[in-house]
């Protein structure tokens, strides 16, 4: 099974010439700054972001670039990179490896393709508008699930969740499912993706946290949307969630609307 | 006590057995039941358990036996193998690699030797009672940290603290630096690297931590019960891993604070 899609093979060879970067820092000592928001960024995340920014540039100039650590160039191009060089920074500062380095494209605004790609455990999704989403090549599915009560639900930390909306929502959608698995990252979304997790449920995130998921979960079968059941845009905010079935999907938001009204 | 030496052995050719065993359920559609505590297992659990099992059987006919799954043998032995085939069995279904099978061997009770495997991310811990801990044979140390302020805290699940232990979780979790969630044992593990500084875990079994007891130990680090005493094959299951004692003391006095 292969995608196919005119800027794929670009997308191959972003994750590609990320990965050895990447796996150059992987528990080493790091030097880690703390930016404003109170996020992590190592000198790992800037020499991976350099290092597809500069292939973009090269290849592809008339492409606007989203990225995490640089800022943005030509967002208002047809077509728009967004990248995020390692989702899960303080994942990967505790050599812990659910981070991943996130690329999509957006097609005036909408994600069309994205690829969610982990160096250490060498498993790369992919996923292309209106094709079935792969692993390492391999045709991946969601899960059916019908209902909330019945999900693995993900989320990356229960600190996350700051504004008292956002902590509102995620107390009454984690007290509705069946089991609660935290630590997750974007990893979250390729094990959704293969149908070994039903729901993810995310805020404070960016663009380049979610726009890469967008693709890869659609093409799986399932679905991704804001809290209000918006599809993701590069100019969504910044609450998410994701999950295998619709259906489940539908009870979540209605879980989430009703804690947040 | 004997020399360990052999024992150890006996404990590489167990996580070896053990290994192809997980592998061959990782990512499988497997069947999941709920046990009376409500934890899941499945047949992968169990299978990897009897196959450490029968080697053991085998080999140390006199040695004791307490497994996850499969209940106690000869639990009054002078040496004691503490097995958990799979820690982590909600990673393992949810296909996530950070559970670990946890081999120990306990003499009088006293966890002597640890393993910590990772069959999928090919990574194995090993702790021996006086000696260096090792990860797939290369000696490790934990890192520095001297407060829980400068800490990187792990815990599984904020869910699992109940009543006074939820106070404890909250203490910690508003004090430390970063808090980290989701990992099972692996979180030990990456404190005996010297990537994390400390976690906090309660409701843990025996088969839970008593073989991290050596790896955590062996890289310089410390690991107790929440009242600060060292753990035991009978401990609660109430449980503290740091890498630096300085640490380890300021954990400590913010749960007995936060439970007063």
């Amino acid at each position: 099974m292969t995608n196919s899609h005119p800027f794929l093979a670009m997308a191959h060879k972003l994750a590609d010439a990320a990965r050895p970067v990447l796996q150059s820092y992987y528990r080493k000592p790091l030097s880690i700054d703390e930016k404003g928001d109170a996020s992590l960024v190592t000198d790992a995340d800037r020499a991976i972001e350099r290092t597809m920014r500069d292939l973009i540039n090269a290849e592809l100039p008339d492409h606007g670039i989203l990225g995490e650590e640089y800022g943005p160039e030509n967002l208002d191009a047809q077509y728009v990179w967004i990248l995020d060089p390692i989702d899960g920074t303080k994942s990967f500062i505790t050599g812990k490896p659910s981070f991943n380095t996130l690329i999509a494209l957006c097609r005036n605004g909408k994600p069309v393709l994205g690829v969610i790609d982990q160096a250490i455990l060498d498993e790369r999704w992919i996923g292309v508008e209106g094709q079935p989403t792969t692993l390492n090549g391999n045709a991946v599915k969601a899960r059916a699930c019908q209902h909330l009560k019945d999900a693995t639900i993900f989320t990356t930390g229960p600190d996350l969740f700051i504004e008292p909306k956002a902590i509102a929502g995620y107390e009454a959608v984690f007290g509705a499912a069946r089991q609660p698995i935290y630590g997750i990252d974007s990893y979250g979304y390729g094990l959704i993706a293969m149908g070994f997790g039903d729901v993810l449920v995310e805020s404070n995130l960016q663009p380049y946290d979610f726009c890469a998921a967008v693709p890869v979960i659609e093409g799986a079968g399932g679905i991704i949307t804001d809290w209000e059941g918006n599809a993701l845009t590069i100019n969504s905010g910044d609450l998410v969630i994701a999950s295998g079935d619709s259906r489940a999907h539908a009870e979540g938001l209605a879980v989430l609307q009703k804690a947040i009204a | 006590m004997e020399n360990l030496d052999p024992f150890l052995e006996i404990a590489h050719k167990l996580a070896d057995a053990a290994r192809p065993v997980v592998r061959k359920y990782y990512r499988t559609p497997v069947a999941v039941d709920v046990k009376a505590d409500d934890s899941p297992v499945t047949i992968a659990d169990r299978e990897v358990e009897r196959t450490m099992r029968d080697i053991l059987n085998a080999e140390l006919p006199d040695h004791g036996i307490l497994g996850e799954e499969h209940g106690r043998e000869n639990t009054d032995a002078e040496y004691v193998w503490v097995l958990d085939p799979i820690d982590g069995t909600k990673s393992f279904i949810s296909g996530k690699p950070s559970f670990a099978t946890l081999i120990a061997l306990c003499h009088k009770g006293t966890p002597v030797l640890g393993i910590i495997d990772q069959a999928i991310t090919d990574e194995r811990w090993v702790g021996v009672m006086g000696q260096a801990s090792t990860m797939n044979g290369t000696e490790i140390s934990a890192r520095e940290c001297e407060d829980l302020k400068s800490a990187t805290f792990f815990t599984t699940a904020p869910e699992l603290f109940k009543g006074d232990a939820a106070k404890a979780y909250q203490a910690v979790s508003k004090t430390c630096r970063v808090p980290m969630y989701g990992v099972d044992a692996y979180a030990y593990g990456l404190t005996a690297l010297g990537l994390a500084d400390t976690v906090v875990e309660i409701g843990l079994q025996a088969y839970d931590f008593c073989a991290l007891v050596p790896v955590v130990e062996g890289a310089g680090g410390v690991m107790t019960d929440w009242a600060g005493k060292p753990l035991h094959m009978d401990s609660a299951g109430d449980v503290i891993a740091s890498g630096d004692a300085r640490c380890h003391q300021d954990v400590l006095a913010t749960i007995k604070a936060a439970m007063a």
